[in-house]
């Protein structure tokens, strides 16, 4: 088990829940606390036991991931795909 | 750039992490420096305080020595240019606009790029189709089909286009 | 090796500190230090205009220092960087010209005339079937549908390519397509050619004279090799690449029978870039030249799954198909020197656009990108996608590139289908992270459905994207050979960006 946490001002929430979606294979994820107004995102990592990945593996390509998806979203990039 | 960041601080295990005064730089720009790094770096930002933020840089190759103030000092150097970059495209906003409207129309001819841009995505509100890419050939020329082609040249904006389609590089 | 240097430590911006300041009169620009170039810089305006200033200019630059009159200025001025000498009428005229493909519809239109295949290749399990499997046949209806709604494009010309699988195996509808859509066209009047795309093993002499008979263009793919070839492409009971050896010959053959210009008119062949092949980059290049091929397209590796995308493996791709690419390239450059007319394609494609000031609108590389708006493609049973790498991840089980079926659509509907709309935006390179800061955006493009397969998303991330860091490679190699300004190599590169159409593949269109 391993958390990260993403300042609100900083990570927008959805891009969290979209890196969330795109490694759902690799890890167990839970969001912690979950208050709006809450300055953090607090995520919880746990690897699959016959993962390949290791936790911080998983946690350091999921935090780029989120971190990406929310620039990419703050240019104007919504549109799902 | 000096006076706003803190020197590199190894935390070990390839990861570095310095500060940066959040109240001198667009965020635009810190997010441009940090996308920069994606591909070599994992990029990890947080909050100290209204200001400042906290940047963690952790090299992808385990292999590979990372130079914590080489990383340091490239990424200052992107914040920084990208810093500089904007500024001088927020000058140029204007003259690009023009341009681009002139180009590919606007108010004064066929829509272009920018209402492609604008259009609102959803079945219901399906896209206005400004550059008549989505009408049928008989739609678009509205004619006899045997001069078909004729009235596509003719129809074809008098700046942008011969009929033909660019023909693709042969040797 | 041609090992490609890593970016040089030039960091202007952190030198100049406090003193950092936007020169007043510039235009937008974006800056690169070249890996190879001396230690220059190259910047490049939205305009497409391109220039390399000194280490020291940069500097001078990025304080603010740009007056009149001085020798920078000049320099910049020459090449379109001054605002104020900057007219608004001759940007708009270049712009317009340069994305004219927006004025039209899809001009390419690929035909899946079967998922049979009488070979069977590493790369290739997911959109191909034996060849018992006639139920992945396209029905002579299904064709004309397809025909019909080709025809509806509001491009003036259009393409029909027969793909599969292997189209030779469902020759006969492919023949029936083939007479109906120059019937058809009558009405339409359209500029209106084919090509097949086929690895050549079920050819014959009849279905030759037939295809050259009807003005088909004729492409194949060449992997390398023929250890190379045959080890990627198994043709039971045959070998693959001297079949497609031995009908190249022929049909060449049969273009100067007619008395076409040899140079000109040519099989065409494909190479499909896999690990494998970035060992040969020689070799690759001497089997095209033994085969009479005077263009070789070094495409990419092909995007591998994202479970498997680890960093390390990324690293390894990139710097390897580099150093294949620069390798093979080098290669055909020497070849120029000595008077053997050949070139690459990749570099032809952005030399067009980077020395001519003209787009060639291919389809994979332009802004936006061709997927949906430039070309379609149609399955063997009518159902309609934004391009044939949408039609593969459909076969391996994702819809997400389907945008409608002939049998049910109307052209209007397919082209504004939320889904062709989020391919446009996702392909505006101006208007994606990094892109929008990239020296290269002006020239460069690339296919949503390669992000989608490689990334998971149609935008995609390019600081992570393999075909970015292709195309980035491609043109640091090219804007350093530019720098060198060798007058061999540089009139060579220059040669290669000379468009001539082939002319006699174009059916005749008049409405008769
Ligand atoms: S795809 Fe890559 S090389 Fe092309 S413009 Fe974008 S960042 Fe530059």
């Amino acid at each position: 088990m391993i958390e990260v946490r993403f300042h609100s001002s900083l990570y927008d929430a959805e891009a969290v829940t979209e890196a969330i979606d795109v490694y759902a294979d690799f890890a167990r994820f839970e969001r912690v606390g979950g208050d709006a107004a809450a300055p953090y995102i607090h995520v919880r990592i746990e690897a699959s036991a016959d993962g390949e990945i290791s936790e911080e593996d998983v946690r350091a390509e999921f935090a780029n991931y989120a971190l990406g998806r929310t620039i990419e979203r703050r240019d104007g990039r919504e549109v799902a795909s | 750039m000096s006076e706003s960041t803190d020197l590199a601080v190894s935390l070990g295990a390839g990861t570095i992490s310095f500060e940066i005064d959040g109240s001198l730089y667009p965020q635009d720009a810190l997010y441009g420096a940090a996308y920069v790094f994606l591909d070599r770096c994992y990029v990890l930002l947080d909050r100290v305080s209204d200001n400042r933020v906290r940047v963690l840089l952790r090299g992808k190759t385990k292999d590979a020595a990372l130079d914590g103030d080489a990383l340091a000092g490239e990424f200052q150097n992107e914040l920084l240019g990208q810093t500089w970059r904007r500024k001088i495209a927020e000058d140029n906003r204007s003259l690009i606009e023009a341009i681009t409207a002139r180009a590919l129309g606007g108010a004064a001819g066929p829509p272009g790029l920018d209402d492609l841009l604008e259009m609102d995505v959803g079945s219901e509100t399906a896209f206005d189709d400004p550059l008549g890419i989505a009408m049928s050939w008989e739609e678009k020329y509205a004619k006899g089909k045997s001069d078909a082609a004729k009235t596509a040249k003719d129809a074809a904006p008098a700046d942008a286009a011969p009929a033909e389609d660019p023909p693709e590089v042969t040797p | 090796m041609n090992v490609q240097n890593p970016l040089p430590a030039f960091r202007p911006f952190v030198a100049a500190g406090a003193a950092a300041q936007k020169p007043l009169d510039l235009v937008e620009v974006r800056y690169r230090p070249l890996p190879n170039a001396g230690g220059d810089v190259l910047l490049t305006n939205p305009f497409g205009d391109w220039v390399f200033v000194t280490q020291g200019e940069m500097s001078a630059l990025v304080r603010g220092q740009l007056d009149d009159g001085t020798p920078l200025h000049q320099k910049l001025a020459a090449k379109n960087f001054i605002r104020s000498k900057i007219s608004v009428e001759t940007e708009a005229k270049r712009l317009a010209r340069k994305k004219r493909f927006l004025a039209y519809g899809p001009n390419l239109h690929i035909c899946v005339v079967t998922l049979r295949c009488n070979e069977t290749c590493v790369y290739c399990h997911a959109s191909r079937a034996d060849m018992d499997q006639v139920q992945t046949d396209m029905s002579p209806e299904i064709g004309e549908k397809v025909v019909d709604f080709m025809l509806q494009s509001t491009s003036p010309g259009v393409t029909l390519e027969f793909q599969g699988g292997e189209p030779l195996a469902n020759f006969p509808v492919m023949k029936h397509i083939i007479e109906y859509a120059v019937q058809k066209n009558r009405a339409y009047g359209k500029q209106l050619d084919f090509t097949l795309v086929s690895n050549l093993g079920l050819m014959t002499e009849d279905k030759l004279s037939y295809l050259v008979d009807h003005k088909v263009q004729i492409c194949t793919s060449i992997d390398g090799p023929e250890a190379l070839h045959t080890k990627q492409r198994v043709l039971v009971g045959g070998n693959s690449h001297r079949e497609a050896a031995r009908w190249i010959e022929r049909i060449n053959k049969k273009y100067i029978e007619l008395g076409l210009d040899p140079t000109l008119y040519h099989v065409e062949a494909l190479l499909t870039t896999t690990r494998e092949a970035l060992k040969y980059p020689r070799e690759i290049v001497d089997t095209y030249r033994n085969l009479g091929c005077r263009a070789i397209f070094l495409r990419p590796v092909d995007p591998f799954g994202f479970a498997k995308k680890t960093a390390g493996r990324i690293e390894y791709d990139r710097r390897e198909y580099h150093d294949f690419y620069r390798t093979a390239v080098d290669h055909i450059l020497s070849l120029n020197a000595k008077g053997e007319e050949i070139l690459e394609r990749y570099a032809a494609i952005f030399l067009t656009k980077i020395l001519m000031d003209e787009d060639s609108n291919f389809l994979d590389i332009r802004s936006p990108s061709g997927s949906a708006i430039g070309a379609l493609a149609y399955n063997y049973d009518g159902s309609i996608f934004s391009s044939d790498e949408g039609r593969m991840i459909h076969e391996m089980g994702d819809d997400f590139f389907k945008i409608g079926d002939v049998r049910t659509s109307k052209y209007r509907d397919v082209m504004k289908h939320e889904t062709v709309r989020a391919l446009v935006l996702a392909s505006i390179r101006e208007t994606q992270p990094d892109c929008n800061v990239c020296t290269y955006a002006p020239y460069c493009g690339i296919q949503p459905e390669h992000s989608y397969r490689s990334q998971g998303s149609i935008f995609g991330q390019m600081r992570q994207s393999t075909l970015c860091s292709v195309h980035k490679g491609i043109q640091d190699f090219l804007f350093e050979k530019l720098h060198t300004g060798d007058a061999s190599t540089v009139d060579t590169l220059k040669r290669w960006t000379t468009i001539r159409e082939r002319s006699h593949f174009i059916q005749s269109s008049a409405a008769s």
